[in-house]
């Protein structure tokens, strides 16, 4: 069962300030369980900035960061993980030499057990069928036993969104998924995402500059310049705002 | 007391640092920021001549070092902790402290551990005696700036060590660097992307872009206005 208006992140004046430059100013900024939020702006914006804040890689300036009711602001990355927040990074980091069911295997394994559990051999036919439904969500279950170094970029971008599925996230952070793809990938990156919500009922946080896969993906769309934010609600709303249009038509 | 001039570094045909001119003083931390790829590393790997530079010249304490052999210029006081970190997980804290000032003779582990390294590691202390792969990420970042400050350098070149690192122990690391500039007249030259570290440490900045410096100043200036903003990811 699912429950369509609670709140599972909310940001309240959050701001991160570096020297004089004012990264995050004054942030108010929710994401309700299963939704899709769409967080986009020109380079600069701060969006990079915003994401660490939320998964704890930067400490904040000022305001407060709630998730599922907790203040969490002053607690360390490897915390807000285990609670749930899991990001995928622009950055692809994968194991070129192993196959995609052994990157998925670890990350299942990596999520659940101990570096012992890990090491020790034991029945894997759980893992096997959630590997195999990985797989299925991700459209790669034909290149199952493929060495992963030999996918291409795309794939190898998809098959880490899959490997940060498999930790089970309450709330998934992608950062920029579509970096480096062309428009064939890009659309197969927006029936993946599709996918995901579908089969798992994951809370996603997409940070992108292009506009065109955001509106495709998201419910919600928060604009960030300059640090702030400069528009928010839903897709329609947001793309006929005007300071929205001044900005991506660089009339600033 | 270190100066590149118009220094060229690369790799084979591939040109990477472009005619770069930086400065570092004596007791100063300057930092290097930029994005991924733009070049940051290379150049550190340029100074310590792991990849010589192939055009320009390179000075440290007045004298050019651009040229010798990388043992040499270790060996000249300055010392490189690297982004892999590249502890020795099946030897001791203290044996892999001991590797920063074995030189090419003494690769016998007969060199003393500087004792002062532990007033500002302590976590490493307690460990002494523990094998470098039982240490946390953090604690491995430690080690290994603790294993360069075992050659006794006058100066120290950092690649990102905040990387993957969770903000308090980041906070100590910059803690610590600030004591070893002030307190024993070491200077820092520090690559980073993270912006907190270098506000709390770097006298002064340089921004990489491309292989060619593109801005300087203090953080402060360099974060008025929108300067920054065009060359980082903010």
């Amino acid at each position: 069962m699912t429950d369509a208006t609670s709140t599972i992140l909310e940001t309240k004046n959050l701001t991160k300030q570096f020297g004089k430059l004012t990264a995050v100013d004054d942030v108010d900024f929710t994401v309700e369980k299963n939704e899709t939020v769409g967080l986009i702006g020109p380079n600069g914006a701060g969006k990079t900035t915003f994401q660490s804040l939320i998964t704890g890689e930067y400490e904040v300036t000022d305001g407060s960061i709630i998730y599922d009711g907790e203040d969490i602001t002053d607690t360390e990355p490897y915390q807000r993980a285990r609670k749930g927040i899991i990001k995928k990074f622009q950055v692809t980091r994968v194991y070129g030499e192993e196959t995609l069911v052994e990157n998925l295997r670890m990350a299942i394994r990596g999520r659940n057990a101990s570096t012992l559990a890990l090491l020790r051999s034991h029945d894997d036919s759980d893992i096997d069928d959630r590997i195999h439904e990985l797989l299925e969500i991700g459209n790669l279950d034909h290149k199952a036993e493929a060495l992963t170094k030999n996918l291409s970029h795309g794939e190898q971008q998809w098959l880490e969104i899959l490997m940060a599925v498999s930790a089970e996230p309450e709330l998934l952070l992608l950062d920029e998924p579509t970096s480096g793809m062309g428009p064939q990938e890009t659309n197969e990156t927006v029936e993946l995402l599709e996918n995901i919500k579908e089969r798992t009922n994951t809370t996603m946080l997409v940070v992108e500059h292009d506009m065109d896969f955001i509106r495709k993906v998201s419910n919600k769309l928060t604009v960030l310049h300059h640090g702030a934010v400069l528009a928010q609600g839903t897709v329609e709303e947001v793309q006929n705002d005007d300071k929205v249009e001044e900005v991506y038509l660089g009339r600033d | 007391m270190l100066q590149t001039q118009e220094i060229r570094v690369g790799y084979g045909e591939s040109n990477v640092i472009w005619d770069v001119d930086l400065e570092v003083g004596d007791n100063s931390i300057v930092s290097i920021l930029g994005r991924n790829g733009s070049g940051k590393t290379t150049l550190l790997r340029g100074i310590i001549g792991q990849n010589p530079p192939t055009k320009g010249t390179i000075t440290f304490n007045g004298e050019t070092i651009s040229g010798m052999q990388p043992h040499e210029i270790a060996a000249k006081g300055i010392g490189y902790v690297p982004q892999s970190r590249d502890i020795f997980g099946n030897i001791t804290v203290e044996n892999n402290i001991r590797l920063g000032s074995a030189s090419q003779e003494g690769m016998f582990l007969k060199d003393d551990v500087a004792e002062f390294i532990f007033e500002y590691f302590p976590a490493l202390e307690e460990k002494r005696n523990a094998k470098g792969s039982t240490l946390s990420g953090g604690q491995q970042q430690q080690l290994a700036i603790a294993r360069a400050l075992n050659s006794k350098p006058e100066l120290l070149l950092l690649d990102e060590p905040s990387e993957g690192i969770q903000p308090s122990i980041v906070k100590e690391i910059g803690t610590q660097l600030n004591r070893l500039s002030s307190e024993r007249d070491i200077s820092v030259l520090i690559v980073e992307q993270n912006l907190d570290l270098v506000e709390s440490v770097a006298d002064y900045c340089y921004i990489l872009e491309s292989g060619n410096i593109v801005d300087e100043g203090d953080l402060d200036v360099l974060t008025e206005g929108k300067r920054i903003e065009k060359h980082l990811s903010v």
